[in-house]
């Protein structure tokens, strides 16, 4: 996980941002922005509904930090918050499952693209293809192998922290992700060969 | 490493890029990879993979962290923390030490035997008068009430059923507030979090 204030745990900060150090929940906004918009990117597929429901996320954290338990993870308390947040806001969208042999009809569906300096138009091109091409394998994944690929590779969570969140033991946290990269990498392997 | 041990193989690869191998099982996995161009590739390709994945995170906007500090609203916990209440009291300290002080000097003229019971006595009185005045006070409002609610009734039927209509819209109105009132789903997602993590 990234940090911004490595020589402050998140307890500490919490502990800090509870005694009124308003500044210190800022420091932990920092340290989970990029991860949290990107896991909830990648569950709502669309970049301004993904930092709208960041922000209610880390709202609503703060609104409930006195009851943060410093024996626990941060972290997987924020994606608990995250997950369900996501899940209520697909439900209201009624977003529905990209299948893999259908395009979407999704505003930001089909246009990702992997950063770029070079002014390259075939790399662009090439780029954008490929960002698609990924979230199409995702989308395609079963919900419990995509739920898991996206907390680990988006939202940047450790196996352990994966395991807590989900409820799930640690030796099924692993299975699972070796199998929906197994799928993904099946999906992908025109893009993966040389 | 036994031939037998594939899958394990296999299985470390996956783990491999996220870090979760050992030093020992590295080499191993490049031990495996120099005699097999097979296993070697299928090494490069979850390399690859791991990296299409990384590289395809997005920026958070720049603004976000100070978008997220604007828009937080005031927490129940900041009211129940001591910056908000030890001010006051101070004050209300401050005052009953000035209270406690000025009647102990008015007290010691008439009683310079014993000032300090003079002053707690005094401090004493003017709480049990306080306490009287506003027993006194809530008793009064009450007594008012009672008076004018009785007299615009008055035996009137008409008034008793309108007086009626209104109770009982009021309790539905406070019903309808208090169904309407948005589940606290923070404060419930903080517990969760406490009972499962």
């Amino acid at each position: 996980m990234a940090a911004e204030s490595p020589t402050r745990t998140d307890a500490e900060l919490v502990a800090e941002a509870l005694k009124g150090r308003q500044e210190c929940f800022g420091d932990l906004v920092k340290r989970y922005q990029g991860p949290l918009v990107n896991y909830l990117y990648r569950m709502v597929r669309h970049t301004e509904e993904a930092h709208d429901l960041a922000q209610e996320v880390f709202i609503k954290i703060y609104q409930a930090l006195d009851r943060y338990d410093p024996q626990y993870k941060f972290s997987t308390w924020l994606f608990r918050i995250a997950q369900n947040a996501a899940i209520d806001r697909i439900r209201k969208r009624r977003i529905k499952v990209v299948s893999m042999d259908r395009p979407s009809d999704d505003g930001d569906d089909g246009v990702w693209e992997f950063p770029s300096g070079d002014p390259n138009p075939y790399r662009d091109s090439r780029n954008r293809e490929r960002g698609g091409a990924i979230q199409q394998a995702i989308d395609g994944l079963p919900w419990e192998y995509r739920e898991l690929i996206v907390m680990r590779h988006y939202g940047e969570l450790s196996y352990e922290e994966i395991a807590v969140a989900k409820e799930m033991p640690l030796g099924t946290v692993k299975n699972k992700l070796f199998r929906g990269r197994q799928m993904l990498k099946e999906v992908l392997a025109e893009y993966l060969t040389d | 490493m036994k031939e037998n041990d594939t899958k394990t193989l296999t299985e470390w690869l996956y783990l491999e890029s996220d870090g979760e191998l050992t030093e020992a099982q590295v080499s191993e996995l490049d031990r495996e990879a120099s005699g097999s161009p097979e296993f070697a590739a299928t090494r490069n390709e979850m390399a690859r993979l791991h990296e299409m994945l990384e590289s395809s995170r997005i920026d958070v906007l720049p603004d976000f962290q100070s978008r997220v500090m604007a828009s937080l609203p005031p927490a129940g916990w900041s009211g129940r923390h001591p910056r908000t209440w030890w001010a006051a009291a101070a004050v209300l300290a401050l005052l009953g030490g000035a209270a406690a002080l000025l009647s102990g000097l008015s007290a010691a003229q008439l009683q310079p035997a014993s000032p300090f019971v003079a002053a707690i006595a005094a401090v004493g009185d003017m709480l049990a008068s306080s306490l009287e005045a506003g027993a006194g006070l809530i008793g009064a409002s009450w007594q008012g009430i009672r008076l004018a609610v009785g007299e615009w009734l008055g035996g009137s039927i008409p008034n008793v059923i309108a007086f009626g209509v209104v109770v009982v819209g009021v309790n539905l109105l406070l019903v309808r507030r208090l169904r309407r009132r948005p589940r606290p789903e923070a404060a419930s997602s903080g517990s969760k979090s406490r009972s499962v993590e």
